[in-house]
């Protein structure tokens, strides 16, 4: 029972980091159809961008001195700015050109954005593990009738939620973000309603890349190590939480992370660790035969 | 042989979710007929031709073809070997393909020209001279249909009458008996439109029963021989052209009451 | 146009886009080679303006280029090119090894795998349009069925040659029956999460695959008695294997499946309509292109006398998929030429070790901005 508890806590934190990738994944799937192979490591640049920020800031300290709180916030902003920044980028230089190009040429441009990303920080960064910045506060441990939670799993479901919740609320509630959700659902009219798709795009993969970078420094602070080869693993399983909600649907995204996080931790404590990396797959191959609109889609024919 | 039946639709229907696009619809089609169906917008026409080339389930109801073979559940490809030939409304052709490509694939399932995988991979006489076949049967629809000049180019850069013609050509080197067409005439000028009622006259005299979806009245009364109208998925009449001409109820369907 | 127009274009797009990348790669990259990247994007870019203006010396250039491909497309390449052509490439790779040291057969040999693995792949992705992202993995269960059947029933090199392929074949089957409904990027993904599947069985099943350790020890083939050990001996083997596929690929194109893909890779409705039956020939294909790449892993195991989960990364495939695109889909002699390419160029640039990749995919993606059908485009489909 302890060791149960014990990994649904471990599953709902890591299924927190792969809903908030997914977000990325759906959003932009749903405006235009492109599995983003890149989006994964955008999720590293953002990671990169955390530590590079906080590094910076440590090297800074004697002038600057910030609480745990505000090292970790500051961050996240870096992370999620520098993400944004290169999710921007790439949208307009890799897949603006391609708007009208074939699926295929679409897909393998995505792949060259990820090779690229990830040679450019091998290049930039090392290609040797770099230690997170460590903030003392994360580094507390709370255990409760033997199950032991850490701080920084507090964070990551906190954070997670908190940004989640912002972004409901700018969907909703905004002009904007009403016309970014009207633009994934029917692109074509959106665009004779007289918004101008290109920003809706361009705005979708900031938000999505923003979303991807908090997620990698979170998960810096989480496992403390980064590396530049960190987001395929995570892309891919993201893309199955996104998968899982039914690809395109903005909430659903955030229950696949969730689902997939608890189907892996508890799947390595019962069944296999070592094929730990493999059900991710095995869950996408199987859902996309059995159910491709998603766990909670209704299917379409 | 005339009287026994080619096609026999019985009690066809066909739901999209709560809409009936086939109302119990009953087709006896007779060997060596020009069937013609008509029918408004909407009218389930090419409904029609989607379940009898198997694009298309049916929710209830049979269709036999040629005294005994169902066709209902199976696959359009299927169909399509029982020597079931279907034109489409906006072409269905190989467009970066050339012309005379499409006729070589139209051909491919032709049982007279056929050779094994070992002939394929040693490019043996069988294989040379099946292909020389195929190739100069090809040539001669095209000399048929008018359009053989354009063998060498691409089906796409044709103009949008030859591409109809181009359909009927590929479909006649499939050898069929039974040949849909959906809306052949649509879009064409008057010229291609009488140069369309030869090729169907001449697919008629090689013993394909030819079934045809059709607005216009005049060129309908030109080739077909019998007609069936559908309405809301309903037939409505069949008879001869002239009879069904004067029906009321088609003309009050035609024209809105 | 106004001088302050003029400003303020050449502003927009000299100045602001290298800036606005020196600003985001500075972080990742430190300053000196953040300023570097962002003069060579201004050099990039004006190069690119003065090649792509209309009357710049590029815009002549290409005319010419396109109409040798437009020309190659239609078949109308000198008839004693077409004829003796694929001759004097097969006399070329003959006679130039035995003028090469070890390390350059060495290269030689592996464009030449690397070659029956795109040429292999082109089946699937040039011929019938599906796309295989996970594709290495029959590369490896070729090796790995090799590397078992030697180490458990001491099998050697040409008994496990069929079994190999055979394997692939089969396991592709069983991939094939259930995805090959799905469309499109659906396919691609499920294929990508088979190959990495397959990476993790390997890495996992240590009783039969010795984990990531991998197997050991597997021989080196023999033939009439001569042991195939030395490079320039194992390279000729392969180039046999190679001509063999480069054979059977060239019929396959030109007879009646051939002819099946091209319907079904343009239309597949249309192709249904005909009478093909599109789901068995994307399953025909499907274990094609498997078979081949299991036999390719049968001959790459005996040259590296071991095999490792860690030669069948995602990279591979994505490897072998851009020689594809490169050379130009559903065209062998593209294949042959992108195979070739993305081998040695790499080794032309082996100073530059740490920019390999970077330049890979660089290449990639100006590939599919620029020239999208690869370098000598889309096979011809015109008079064959």
């Amino acid at each position: 029972m302890r060791i149960l508890i014990q990994q649904i806590i471990n599953g709902l934190t890591t299924g927190s980091v792969y809903a908030l990738i997914a977000l990325g994944y759906t959003m932009v799937y749903g405006i235009i159809e492109l599995i983003n192979f890149a989006h994964g490591d955008i999720y590293m640049v953002g990671a990169y961008g955390g530590l590079i920020a906080l590094t910076l800031l440590g090297t800074m300290s004697t002038a600057l001195h910030l609480s745990g709180m505000g090292a970790l916030l500051v961050g996240l902003m870096a992370g999620m700015l520098l993400a944004a920044a290169y999710g921007f980028t790439v949208e307009k230089l890799a897949y603006r050109p391609l708007r009208k190009a074939s699926r295929l040429s679409l897909l393998i441009t995505a792949l060259g954005v990820s090779l690229f990303l990830e040679n450019f920080v091998m290049i930039g960064q090392g290609a040797s593990d770099k230690t997170y910045v460590s903030i003392g506060m994360l580094n507390r441990n709370f255990i409760v009738g033997g199950v032991s939670i850490t701080m920084s799993q507090i964070v990551i479901f906190i954070a997670a939620f908190a940004i989640m919740l912002g972004l409901d609320l700018f969907i909703n509630k905004t002009m904007t973000g009403r016309a970014m959700k009207a633009a994934s659902q029917d692109p074509v009219t959106v665009q004779l309603v007289g918004i101008n798709t290109d920003r809706i795009i361009s705005l979708t993969f900031v938000i999505g890349s923003a979303l991807a970078g908090a997620a990698g420094v979170l998960v810096g602070f989480y496992y403390g190590v980064i590396n530049f080869s960190i987001g395929y693993l995570a892309g891919m399983k993201a893309f199955t939480a996104a998968v899982l909600g039914g690809i395109g649907d903005i909430g659903g995204a955030m229950v696949g992370g969730l689902v997939l996080g608890l189907l892996e931790s508890l799947g390595a404590a019962y069944l296999s660790s070592e094929y730990k990396d493999a059900f991710a797959f095995i869950v996408l191959i199987l859902l996309l035969l059995i159910r491709p609109s998603g766990l909670f889609g209704s299917s379409r024919s | 042989m005339i009287g026994s039946s080619i096609l026999s639709i019985s009690n066809l229907s066909l739901m999209f979710g709560g809409l009936k696009a086939l109302d119990s619809v009953d087709i006896d089609m007779k060997k060596g007929e020009v069937l013609c169906i008509i029918g408004p917008n909407g009218a389930g026409k090419t409904t029609l031709f989607n379940c009898i080339t198997g694009f298309l389930r049916p929710t209830s109801g049979n269709i036999v073809y040629d005294g005994g073979t169902e066709l209902t559940g199976k696959k359009p490809y299927q169909i399509a070997g029982c020597g079931i030939y279907r034109s489409f409304q906006n072409l269905a052709l190989f467009n970066q393909l050339s012309v005379l490509e499409n006729m070589l694939i139209g051909g491919l399932k032709r049982k007279d020209l056929s050779y094994g995988i070992l002939d394929a991979m040693l490019a043996t006489p069988t294989f040379k001279s099946v292909e020389a076949r195929l190739r100069q049967e090809a040539l001669e629809i095209l000399r048929f249909t008018g359009i053989v000049e354009k063998s060498g180019r691409k089906a796409g850069e044709l103009s949008y009458g030859e591409r109809k013609l181009l359909e009927l050509a590929r479909g006649l080197i499939t050898k069929p008996k039974l040949f849909l067409l959906d809306e052949p005439a649509a879009g064409l000028n008057p010229t291609e439109k009488a140069e369309l009622v030869t090729v169907i006259r001449r697919i008629r005299e090689q013993e394909i029963n030819v079934v045809l979806i059709e607005h216009d009245m005049r060129f309908v009364s030109d080739i077909a021989n019998w007609i069936v109208v559908l309405d809301y998925g309903k037939k409505l009449a069949e008879g001869l052209p002239d009879d069904v001409k004067k029906n009321r109820a088609v003309i009050e369907a035609y024209l809105g009451t | 146009m106004s001088a302050r127009a003029k400003v303020r274009a050449a502003l927009r797009s000299y100045i602001v886009p290298p800036l606005w990348m020196f600003a985001i790669a500075m972080p990742i990259m430190g300053l000196l080679k953040s300023m570097v990247s962002a003069g060579l994007l201004v050099a990039g870019l004006i190069l690119y303006r003065t090649l792509k203006g209309p009357k710049s010396i590029g815009a002549v250039r290409r005319g010419g280029y396109q109409e040798a491909v437009a020309r190659y497309m239609h078949g109308q390449l000198p008839g004693y090119l077409r004829r003796y052509g694929p001759a004097l490439v097969l006399a070329v790779s003959i006679v130039l090894p035995l003028f090469m040291n070890n390390y350059d057969i060495d290269v030689f040999t592996s464009a030449l795998f690397y070659t029956m693995l795109a040429l292999a792949l082109n089946l699937l992705v040039g011929n019938i349009g599906l796309l295989n992202l996970g594709y290495i993995a029959f590369y490896g269960i070729g090796a790995y069925t090799y590397a078992i059947l030697h180490a458990m029933l001491g099998l050697g090199f040409w008994d496990a040659v069929l079994p190999g392929g055979v394997m692939a074949a089969v396991v592709s089957l069983v991939i094939a029956i259930p995805t090959l409904r799905l469309k499109g990027d659906y396919l691609a993904i499920v294929t990508l999460g088979f190959g990495e599947i397959v990476r993790i069985v390997f890495n996992n099943w240590d009783s039969l695959t010795n984990g990531p350790n991998g197997i050991m020890g597997i021989p080196r083939p023999s033939l009439l008695g001569l042991q195939l050990s030395t490079g320039i001996r194992f390279f000729y083997l392969t180039l046999a294997f190679v001509i063999v596929e480069v054979y059977v690929l060239y019929r396959i194109d030109r007879s009646r499946l051939g002819r099946y893909a091209l319907a079904i890779n343009e239309n597949e409705q249309a192709s249904e309509m005909v009478g093909i039956n599109t789901y068995r020939v994307k399953a025909i294909y499907f274990m094609l292109s498997a078979f081949f790449g299991g036999v390719a892993g049968v001959l790459f195991a005996s040259k590296q006398m071991f095999v490792s989960p860690d030669s069948f990364t995602f990279i591979e495939s994505v490897y072998v998929l851009a020689m594809v695109i490169l050379g130009g889909m559903g065209n062998i002699a593209g294949v042959i030429a992108g195979a070739f390419t993305l081998v040695v160029l790499p080794e032309m640039l082996r100073e530059f070790v740490l920019y390999r990749m970077l330049i890979f995919a660089l290449l990639l993606i100006t590939m599919m901005l620029f020239r999208p059908e690869g370098l000598l485009g889309r096979r011809a489909y015109h008079d064959r």
